[in-house]
């Protein structure tokens, strides 16, 4: 009998898509808990007594001060060094948009240094709209254990619904270290697999980085959301190709064998 | 009491493309003599006691990411 993965999927006032990441971990075999601040806050829950960690998009705290600022701060003031001890065991940690710039925003991503010094930034998007429509991404998944399942160089596609995700790292230094290391796990480009401007690039993001993975590989940053592409049919174009997984499938998958594989 | 005013905006070298769209739309509007708009938010903060030092400690915990934004804190 495969060994039970517990998740805990991390909310507060204003988050959304948790729905979708419940189902998206509770159909890749695992036992996912919507899991609100306030109780790891008051001691009710223990992030150490789940295996995976999964920031949900959304408007956390209603995007005031800065997108993800208030979670994140929240989470530093009383609960950072259980999550810091949590990603030091090597275990799963993924944010999709909203969840990304709390990662960001609490120094988990880039997290050169591993001093958790902030290096990045999540900025308003260029167009200084809200961009929402699906986008090219290219895989570059390097160790990242969320995309075992996809092949280097691979296209795939996801959607997107931000208006703060416009990736800008503190110097051009940290840049090149995150391009050495193969930390742009994922990168927004145009139809045929270019690195181009916008709309490809809908966020005017450097480098076009769409995702970033830590050095180790267990934590992982995204603007897309797979989980809203967990299945086939909910694809913009699902009725233009073949049954398959949806396109969000192998982040959840993936998680769930790499932690049954290793702990 | 003391009233903080907390300005916080975009570094010069990140763009900001709120300003530019304002830029944009006041041109749109005639006036041509516009050459730079840069936008930000403000936040007048009462405290019951404390000082500017206060100000600073709430733009580097919160209300700042020293990546992209500049804290200047008034009383």
């Amino acid at each position: 009998m495969n060994r039970d993965v517990k998740v805990a999927i991390l909310t507060m006032e204003g988050t959304n898509n948790e729905e979708e990441a419940y189902l998206s971990f509770k159909h890749s075999d695992s036992s996912p808990e919507i899991v609100h601040l306030k109780k790891l806050e008051n001691g009710t829950k223990k992030l150490g007594s789940y295996d995976i960690i999964f920031f949900p998009g959304g408007f956390s705290a209603g995007d005031y001060v800065r997108a993800g600022a208030v979670m994140a701060a929240r989470i530093r003031s009383r609960l950072m060094k259980d999550l810091e001890k949590f990603v030091e065991t090597g275990k799963p940690v993924m944010g999709s948009c909203n969840g990304f710039q709390v990662l960001v925003e609490l120094a988990l991503i880039p997290n050169l240094t591993k001093e958790y010094e902030l290096e990045a930034a999540l900025a308003p998007n260029m167009s200084n709209r809200f961009e929402a429509r699906t986008v090219y991404l290219r895989v570059n998944r390097g160790n990242c254990l969320f995309l075992r399942g996809f092949r280097d160089g691979e296209i795939i596609k996801l959607p997107i619904a931000h208006s703060e995700g416009r990736f800008t790292p503190r110097d051009g230094n940290v840049l090149r270290k995150i391009i050495k290391n193969g930390m742009n796990v994922l990168s927004y480009v145009d139809d045929k697999g270019r690195l181009s401007g916008y709309p490809w690039n809908p966020n005017g993001s450097e480098h076009n980085i769409a995702g970033i993975c830590n050095r180790e590989g267990n934590v992982l940053g995204i603007m897309p959301h797979p989980e809203r592409v967990f299945y086939n049919v909910t694809e913009s174009d699902w009725t233009r190709h073949e049954w398959r997984p949806g396109m969000g499938y192998p982040f959840f998958m993936n998680a769930v064998q790499f932690l049954r594989e290793k702990f | 009491m003391v009233v903080l005013r907390i300005t916080v905006t975009l570094k010069k070298a990140v763009e900001d493309s709120e300003g530019s769209s304002v830029l944009k739309a006041l041109r749109l509007l005639g006036y041509d003599n516009v050459r730079e708009v840069r936008s930000g938010k403000v936040y007048f903060i009462t405290l019951t006691k404390g000082s500017k030092k206060a100000g600073k400690e709430f733009c580097e915990k919160l209300l700042a990411n020293p990546v992209i934004n500049e804290c200047v804190v008034d009383d």
